[in-house]
Order: C-alpha cells, then sequence, then structure tokens
C-alpha cells in the first residue's frame, strides 16, 4: 500500500516534468521546422541570379579550366575528384561514341582515333549545372547543402555528415566525397571570387572565352545575350532538375 | 590515405569505356547494403510475429516472442552500418535536429525511431510486464536491476492491468503491421526516388524491398527458431516449421513476381539507359544476379517449397531443407540488396562505361566491419534471450476478454 | 489509467524532453534563416581566400610585358592560365623588396612542347567546318609530334617551341 505522501511525491513530479518538457517544447518553437517546399521556382527578391553559358563550338580542350579549378580551390590533386572537367567526345564513322577525359582534361587531350574514322569531334567542359531544382539538394537529410538565394549550390562542411547521398543523386556526376575532409565538396562557382567582383576561376582562365559567367536576370547581360543569340540546351532536360548552365551547340551524344 | 589512392588508382586502370571522373570511386559501399539487407530483416520478422497476434495463426506460438526478440535485435543495429559509414559519423546526431524533410534519408530516422519505441519497444515491454514482474522476486544481481529498470517500478499485476497489457499489445501490433510496411518500404524510397539512377529509379523499388524485407525476416526467423532450439536441446515444432514454410512459400511467389515485373517492365520500356543496364546485368552482375540471387536464393527454395506443399517428406528431413533453405534466402537476398546497392553505383550516369567495386577486407568500410555488423545482432539477441526468455514465461491465466478478442479479429 | 501506462507516459515525456532540450542547444545558430540551411554558410564559403590575383595585380609589376602581349594572337589570354595562380605571388610583391623575392613565389614559365600542344596541338576536335568546307579553328594548330621536330644532338632534346615563337607574342 504506497502512502498518501508518495503519491503526492509523484504527482509533485509529474507536474513539474511536464512543466519543464512544455517549457523546452515552446523553447524551441523559436527554431521551427523546416518548410517543405522544395526550391523548384526561382526565387523571388532582388540580387543576381547567376548562370552560366558554355560555348562548345569555342571549347579547344587545354584544360586550363580543370587545372586552375584546382589550384584556386581545396580539391584534391589525385585524378578522381573534380569540380569541373573537360571530355573529348569523339563519334566515330561507324556510329559509336568515344568518349574520354584523362585526369579530367588536365594536361590537354590527344587526337586518339584517326582523322578518317571520325564523323564528328567535339570537347564538352562539364561543371555544376546549379540548378534550381536541384536533386542533390532535395536528398540532403540534415540541410548541409543548398541554393543561396543568388542561385549557387553550396556545401556547408562544417555541417555535412558525409553520408553520399547528394552524390548519388546528381544526375552530372559533379559532387565527389573529400578524401580527407571527409564531406562533400562540389563546384561553389568560386563564390568567394564572384563575391568579389571576379570571374569564377574558370571563366577566367579560359583562353577562348567560351565559359561565359553571368546574372540570369539582368537583360542587357552578356550571358542573357549568349542564350538570346544561341540555340542553348540543357545537359539530361528529361530529369527536370532545373540546370542553369546553357550549353550552345550541345550534340545528342553528350550525356 | 596513400592506400586509399594507391587503390583508387588499381579501379581507374580497370575502367570499362567512360565514366565521370568523379565515379570512379564507389562511395555506397558493402555497409550500405547491409543496411537495408538489416532493415529487411527487422520488418519480416516483424511481420510474422503479428501473423500469430493479429491474424491468430496459433500454430505459430512457439516463434511468437522469438520473432519479436530477434527484430528488437536486428531493429537496434540497423542504422548503424549506416552511420559508421558517414564520412562525419559524429554528426549523425543532425538528422534528427535539422531534418530536411524533403528527404528520404531524414525521414527514415523518425520512422526508424517511431517503430523502435512506439513499436517494438512497447509491445515486447506489454508482453513482458507480467513476467518480469514475477521474475524480478527470484532475480539476483545485474538480472533484477534490469528488471526493476525495465518495469518502470510499477508492480502491477492485477486482472485488470494484464487484461490493458494485452490489448495494448494487440493494438500496437495492429499499427505494427503498417509501420513495418512503411520502415522497410521507405528504406526502399531511398533508393527508388534517386531519378538520376536509373537501376534505382523504379516505382515498385519499395514494395520490392517490402517483399523481400518479409522474405528475410522469415527466413531468419525460420534458421533462429531451429538453432535456438539446437542449443536449448528442445525439437522444434514441425507443425509451426511447416506454416512458416508456407507463408515463406507465398510471400516468395510474390516477391519474385514483383522483381519479375520491374525487370519486365524495364526490358520492355528500354529507356536510354536500357542497354548500359543489360551490359551490367549480363556483365557484372552475373553471378551476383543469376547465379545467386535468382537461382540459389530464389529459384531452388521457390520449387522445393512448392514441392513441398504436395508432398511432405520425413520429419527429420523437411527440417534439414528448411534449415538449408533458411540459408539460402537470407543469402539470396543479401544478395539482392548487393545487386541494388553497388550495381546501382558499376555503371556511368553518363551510360558510357563502368567502374569497378574493389571491396576491402580491413578499414571503416571493409567486409570485417559488415560481418561485424551482422553478427552483433545474434550477440544482442543471446542477451535477450537470457533477459526475456520466451520459454519461461508464465502460463497466462485463463481469462475472459480473450476470447471476446479472438471474435472481435475474427468478425 | 492504469499505473503502468502513467509510468510509461514519463518515460516518454522525459524522452521526448532530452530531445527537444537536445534540439535547441545542437542546432546552429544561423540555421532556417534563409533557407533549411545554415544561413553562416555562405559567409564561410565567401571568406575562402583567393589564389588567382587577376590581370589587374599583373599590370602593377609586369606592365611592360602586358603591353606588349596586347598587341599579339595571345592578347586575351590570362596570365595565370600559363603562370599558374599569383595572388601570393603579388601580394608579396607589394609588400616586400622585390629583389629579394623567394624562390617559393616564383611563378612557373613554362617552356615545353607539351605545353604550347595543350592548345596548339593539331586536333580534330578542335576544328569545325564552314558551310564549304573549309576548316575553322579558334586556334592556330600545328602537329606537334610532326613540326619542326629537330632534336638536339648533345642533350638529346627535342627543339622548343619557344626557341623560334615568342609566347607573349607568337
Amino acid at each position: 500500500m504506497k502512502s498518501n505522501k508518495e503519491k503526492s511525491s509523484r504527482r509533485n513530479f509529474l507536474k513539474t516534468g511536464v512543466t519543464l518538457a512544455g517549457g523546452v517544447f515552446a523553447a524551441t518553437l523559436i527554431k521551427p521546422f523546416n518548410g517543405v517546399v522544395i526550391a523548384a521556382e526561382e526565387p523571388k527578391g532582388p540580387g543576381p541570379w547567376y548562370g552560366i553559358g558554355i560555348d562548345i563550338e569555342k571549347c579547344i580542350g587545354c584544360g586550363t579550366c580543370a587545372a586552375s579549378c584546382k589550384q584556386e580551390n581545396p580539391v584534391p590533386p589525385e585524378p578522381f575528384y573534380f569540380r569541373t572537367w573537360v571530355e573529348q567526345y569523339t563519334v566515330k564513322t561507324d556510329g559509336s561514341v568515344k568518349v574520354e577525359s584523362p585526369n579530367g582534361g588536365i594536361g590537354g587531350f590527344k587526337q586518339t582515333v584517326p582523322d578518317e574514322e571520325i564523323f564528328k569531334a567535339f570537347f564538352v567542359p562539364k561543371m555544376c549545372n546549379h540548378c534550381y531544382k536541384s536533386p542533390c539538394t532535395q536528398v540532403c537529410p540534415v540541410g548541409a547543402t543548398f541554393e543561396t538565394p543568388d542561385g549557387v549550390n553550396l556545401v556547408d562542411k562544417s555541417y555535412c555528415i558525409g553520408c553520399g547521398y547528394c552524390i548519388q543523386a546528381c544526375p552530372y556526376g559533379c559532387r565527389y566525397m573529400h578524401p580527407t575532409e571527409h564531406v562533400v565538396d562540389k563546384c561553389t562557382l568560386c563564390y568567394h571570387r564572384i563575391k568579389e567582383g571576379l570571374l569564377p576561376v574558370c571563366f577566367e582562365v579560359c583562353p577562348t572565352k567560351s565559359k561565359i559567367f553571368g546574372d540570369l536576370r539582368d537583360p542587357d547581360g552578356e550571358l542573357v545575350a549568349f542564350i538570346k543569340n544561341h540555340t542553348c540546351r540543357f545537359l539530361k532536360p528529361h530529369l527536370n532538375t532545373g540546370p542553369k548552365l546553357y550549353y550552345n551547340a550541345l550534340e545528342e551524344e553528350v550525356r | 590515405m596513400e592506400h586509399h589512392f594507391q587503390r583508387l588508382y588499381e579501379v581507374l586502370s580497370q575502367v570499362e569505356g567512360y565514366i565521370y571522373p568523379n565515379e570512379i570511386e564507389l562511395y555506397w559501399s558493402v555497409l550500405i547494403v547491409q543496411y537495408p539487407f538489416i532493415t529487411g530483416l527487422v520488418a519480416g520478422a516483424f511481420i510474422l510475429a503479428s501473423l500469430e497476434r493479429v491474424f491468430n495463426v496459433k500454430v505459430l506460438r512457439p516463434t511468437y516472442h522469438l520473432a519479436l526478440l530477434t527484430a528488437l535485435a536486428f531493429l537496434i543495429v540497423a542504422v548503424m552500418p549506416l552511420v559508421s559509414h558517414l564520412g562525419k559519423p559524429f554528426r549523425a546526431f543532425e538528422i534528427m535536429m535539422t531534418p530536411n524533410l524533403n528527404s528520404a534519408m531524414a525521414i527514415f530516422g523518425f520512422v526508424y525511431l517511431w517503430y523502435l519505441t512506439v513499436v517494438l519497444l512497447l509491445e515486447i515491454w506489454f508482453d513482458y510486464r507480467r513476467d518480469m514482474i514475477l521474475w524480478l522476486d527470484q532475480a539476483r544481481g545485474f538480472k533484477r536491476f534490469m528488471y526493476q529498470i525495465l518495469t518502470l517500478g510499477s508492480r502491477d499485476i492485477s486482472p485488470k492491468a494484464l487484461r490493458f497489457d494485452d490489448k495494448a499489445g494487440y493494438i500496437i501490433t495492429v499499427i505494427g503491421i503498417p509501420s513495418a510496411f512503411l520502415l522497410h518500404g521507405y528504406v526502399g524510397f531511398i533508393f527508388g526516388s534517386i531519378k538520376a539512377n536509373p537501376w534505382w529509379s523504379s516505382v515498385l523499388m519499395p514494395v520490392i524491398f517490402l517483399f523481400s524485407a518479409m522474405v528475410s525476416g522469415i527466413a531468419l526467423v525460420l534458421f533462429i527458431y531451429m538453432v535456438v532450439s539446437r542449443i536449448r536441446k528442445v525439437t522444434t515444432d514441425i507443425n509451426a516449421l511447416d506454416i512458416i514454410g508456407k507463408f515463406l512459400f507465398y510471400i516468395l511467389i510474390m516477391d519474385f513476381s514483383l522483381e519479375a515485373l520491374d525487370q519486365i517492365h524495364r526490358i520492355y520500356e528500354a529507356e536510354e539507359s536500357f542497354d548500359i543496364l543489360h551490359l551490367l546485368v549480363n556483365g557484372k552482375l552475373f553471378f551476383s544476379m543469376f547465379v545467386f540471387q535468382i537461382f540459389l536464393g530464389t529459384l531452388v527454395p521457390l520449387l522445393t517449397l512448392g514441392f513441398m506443399q504436395f508432398y511432405k517428406p520425413a520429419v527429420k528431413v523437411r527440417k534439414t531443407i528448411y534449415f538449408i533453405i533458411s540459408l539460402l534466402v537470407l543469402f539470396g537476398i543479401f544478395y539482392m540488396r548487393w545487386n541494388v546497392v553497388i550495381g546501382g553505383q558499376l555503371f556511368s550516369k553518363s551510360f558510357y562505361g563502368f567502374t569497378i567495386y574493389k571491396g576491402q577486407l580491413i578499414g571503416a568500410e571493409g567486409y570485417l566491419m559488415a560481418w561485424f555488423w551482422f553478427v552483433i545482432p545474434f550477440a544482442i539477441l543471446a542477451f535477450l534471450l537470457w533477459l526475456l526468455p520466451p520459454w519461461k514465461r508464465h502460463p497466462e491465466p485463463e481469462k475472459e476478454p480473450d476470447k471476446k478478442l479472438t471474435q472481435d479479429t475474427a468478425s | 489509467m492504469p499505473d503502468q501506462v502513467k509510468r510509461l507516459l514519463v518515460a516518454f515525456a522525459i524522452f521526448i524532453a532530452i530531445f527537444l532540450l537536445a534540439r535547441y542547444f545542437l542546432i546552429p545558430d544561423s540555421f532556417g534563416e534563409l533557407g533549411h540551411y545554415r544561413a553562416d554558410a555562405i559567409g564561410d564559403a565567401e571568406a575562402y581566400p583567393l589564389s588567382h590575383a587577376g590581370r589587374e595585380a599583373c599590370i602593377k609589376c609586369h606592365g611592360d610585358v602586358v603591353e606588349e602581349i596586347s598587341y599579339g594572337f595571345h592578347a586575351k589570354l590570362s596570365c595565370e592560365g600559363c603562370h599558374g595562380p599569383a595572388y601570393k605571388h603579388a601580394y608579396y610583391a607589394e609588400l616586400a623588396d622585390p629583389q629579394n623575392f623567394p624562390d617559393s613565389l616564383m611563378l612557373n614559365k613554362p617552356v615545353e612542347r607539351d605545353f604550347c600542344a595543350r592548345c596548339h596541338d593539331r586536333n580534330r576536335s578542335r576544328i569545325r567546318f564552314a558551310s564549304d568546307s573549309t576548316e575553322i579553328s579558334q586556334v592556330t594548330m600545328v602537329d606537334v609530334s610532326d613540326h619542326n621536330h629537330f632534336i638536339y644532338e648533345e642533350t638529346n632534346e627535342i627543339i622548343r617551341c619557344v626557341e623560334c615563337h615568342y609566347p607573349h607574342s607568337p
């Protein structure tokens, strides 16, 4: 048989417990759970919204972009980690396609198929498409990768848990797990440079200016003019990822 | 680190065709194979247990508590392969703190927690509460201490309280079945929702995962029941084995049909990705898919079990067959997970080539680690069986509400 | 309500309270300000140090070279595309005595045939065709494995491109 005293002490404990829990709960309301909406449309508001144009007709496949990216940014030098790289496509006369990217194009390319077997050949620089319906930010379990208000997809390296889900979700292979930092790394569009008014480094060093960086909201800007004056396509449009990388002269073979 | 790069250079030399440079390293290793495998075992074991409770399959009584404890033992470990695979394991708590509600993986944290605390722990607690209170008086030392904590200090075993326990346990099982479906369907969704990967991106993926989970869970309980009986030197109940075998047969048929449907659909539609997947299945996945998963893990058990629906060999032979089949099915389902997880990363998303998976024995992502996370649940199960032995439970007092309950279910 | 359920509810309440408390302390301050992420991470990305300084920095000391290059075919090239990142080089040059410039901060002067070949080796991928089948190319191309393939007997080295072509005005 329990004494009354015991009972009342338990009731008091319950009361304190509930009050405490309620108080804490109220306090956590200040930190709201996030919204459930995917950034599926262009964010409203002032300021730039960055995009990229790449003119495949101008690219000579020197690989300077890939090399300088590794020097500007903390990308490991080993040939398994790239924020930007160049691919050489060779469509042969028999219809087969040969794609190459030795060391991501750093150090240049050699022509590996004799002229008479080539139907057409070209280089395609690749980099993060900075999609605005990006599948990578959609799947991040903790909110460590996100799109900035000016349209750049970034990874918060101090918050990333390194699960690699975003690497699986990116259809363009633009993300990798940093071998020493153990978090995901990707193109930042040289965010530290563009905020200083400089070009991203791969745009800066391109000898033929085949890469165009600009603000998609600026109707008189270079990028909008490029998109307007060329027949531009995205990579893998059927996946509806909303890429902001516009390719001129993108061939069917490029994936 | 040097060793790591050395390995990657070797992989690089074995790349076929063209793959994106970042795809050379395969990030989801054998540990991520282990994760859906173990989670599937949990869901399957629970669903088998719920057959007895909710659908009143009395023959399964001997395996009921064993199945529940198996589910718990494996569930406790289920997220460990995932966590130990993380680049930053100590940041894992962020999934619970700031879950991105758009992410399948983040929601899985809550589904897991719901299933662990609200379904499994509660069900086992209500089931064992009376026994723990009765055991408490005889137990000494650590065991007694555990019972004291686990009973939460309550000593109430009045008929009214027990009636409540029973009812609560029943309701939880009813909630538990959709929860188990949710748990493993969700694991399937983690893969099925990745539109970038044509090998994963399938609306059938959650359903396939669910049925393969049931198959593997039932096989696991079958296996554990036979092993535990052998250790305890008691004979297994052949009626229970037969019934489990029968369920295994039916669900195996459904699982196989669903997987076949998925593949037939792929082959018939033959989308952009078909050529590379065709090469994948006939090349790098040939053994793990056609031999391990489909032949050994599915067709052999299916045909044997099907045969045994018509012709029943002697009891001893049947027991041996069930034992072998349970192992074959577990083996096959493991390779099913392997083919999904590893297979999905072997081909390039450019559809122009393949990388290879070079597993390691030692290391944070090695095979030893994977085995470790598979052995640990058995240790936990041994502990649970020591603490909460199903065979030492006190016979339940006859009570009328039980009859009422059965009527409710029947109607 | 039966006794055991009350106790159970208390256990759950404690569990939830611990969870909420942990949430309160463990969520970073700026999380959720702009979206479901740590808003300060944008600042972190901005704060990353530069490595490439840009042509403006080169002009400060090497105005004559920049002037010289601006008349030739290489006028539009970025200096750092060939010479490598120069931010530290330029930063140090402003602070210290240019005469005692540390070797570690000197930039490369790539002179190998392979380096020039990155842009100028004949490669079918660098060629487009006009409607009358004439070749169009962004760059002048030679077959680097064949063009003036002269080997010095003394050193057994191939003649370098830069021995005939001045890179700043080729």
